[in-house]
């Protein structure tokens, strides 16, 4: 009966091992069954199997659980100067004198197509399109920070995580 | 009297082609340089050929935008801002050739400046 059981784990071992995870293919290196536990217990291959399986869902779930820490107004600020920064146009000349006060068209010296070059870049690094409606407001960093930090809805303080207090973002939902 | 000022107001006013003031028209411009922008990467793969760098080819369509830049009449930007709609469908489709992209960045004004001084206009038959 044992032989059989033996025979039958053995067979299936394949199988079982392509269902293994990157953690448990340590198994695989070393010569014993993958259903041969560490003490010596033997499992049926069905345990074997079932137990990777969830792991894997578990290694998994983990990943999508992490999330990016909170953007602060500073942060946003900080990539918004780089981007600036970053444009050859601005470079040439301007490196490093970038303010929350400069104007792109009146201090740099830029016409419109490079402003549309610059959102264009704001738009490729925060991942959201801006509607061509709000250009004008867009005219110097300090605007472009402000105007970002209110379309993301960033605030300074983390937001507790444990709160009475309901979302005020969602307080359409319940009305 | 000068002809402007005796022509009725109905004869003055021209249908619009598509805008109706010099912002909705800025508007559209900008919309197609930001579409031109966005169809960089994707231009230098289509047309590996041309081997363009990024910036050259950015700077061959500011060069394209900026042939035109004395435009003020509202129809015939408009008129402008189709054909580069068409310029563009035609890029992204890849129905042009290696050749016939490279007239993408090939300097030449299509819009000659008007002469503004009295003998200037004169010799240009105005």
């Amino acid at each position: 009966m044992l032989k059989t059981i033996l025979r039958h784990g053995c067979r299936l071992r394949s199988v079982v091992n392509m269902r293994l995870s990157a953690p448990l293919c340590n198994n695989i290196h070393t010569l014993t069954p993958s259903n041969v536990q560490a003490n010596g217990q033997i499992w049926p291959h069905v345990f074997v199997s079932r137990r990777t399986r969830m792991l894997d869902q578990f290694v998994k779930d983990a990943g999508q659980m992490r999330t990016p820490p909170p953007l602060t107004p500073r942060d946003i600020e900080s990539r918004v100067l780089r981007i600036c920064n970053e444009y050859d146009k601005i470079q040439e000349a301007n490196k490093n004198k970038i303010t929350l006060e400069t104007h792109f068209m009146n201090d740099l010296g830029l016409d419109s197509l490079d402003h549309v070059e610059i959102i264009v870049a704001l738009e490729n690094e925060f991942g959201f399109e801006i509607p061509d409606a709000d250009y004008d407001k867009l005219y110097t960093v300090g605007n472009v920070v402000d105007y970002l930090i209110k379309k993301m809805n960033v605030t300074d303080r983390p937001k507790t995580t444990v709160s009475s207090a309901p979302d005020p973002r969602y307080d359409d939902h319940h009305h | 009297m000068s002809l402007t000022t005796r022509l009725p107001q109905t004869l003055k006013q021209v249908r619009p082609v598509l805008s109706t003031d010099h912002a909705e028209a800025k508007r559209r411009v900008l919309n197609l340089y930001k579409i031109w922008l966005r169809q960089i990467p994707y231009i230098r793969v289509d047309y590996i050929k041309n081997n363009w760098t990024e910036t050259r080819l950015r700077d061959a369509i500011k060069e394209n935008f900026m042939r035109n830049k004395d435009v003020t009449d509202l129809r015939v930007i408009d008129l402008l801002v189709v054909r580069g709609q068409m310029d563009f469908v035609e890029t992204a489709e890849i129905w042009r050739q290696q050749h016939n992209t490279a007239t993408m960045d090939r300097r030449k004004d299509t819009y000659k400046k008007k002469p503004f001084g009295f003998l200037e206009r004169f010799y240009e038959g105005h």
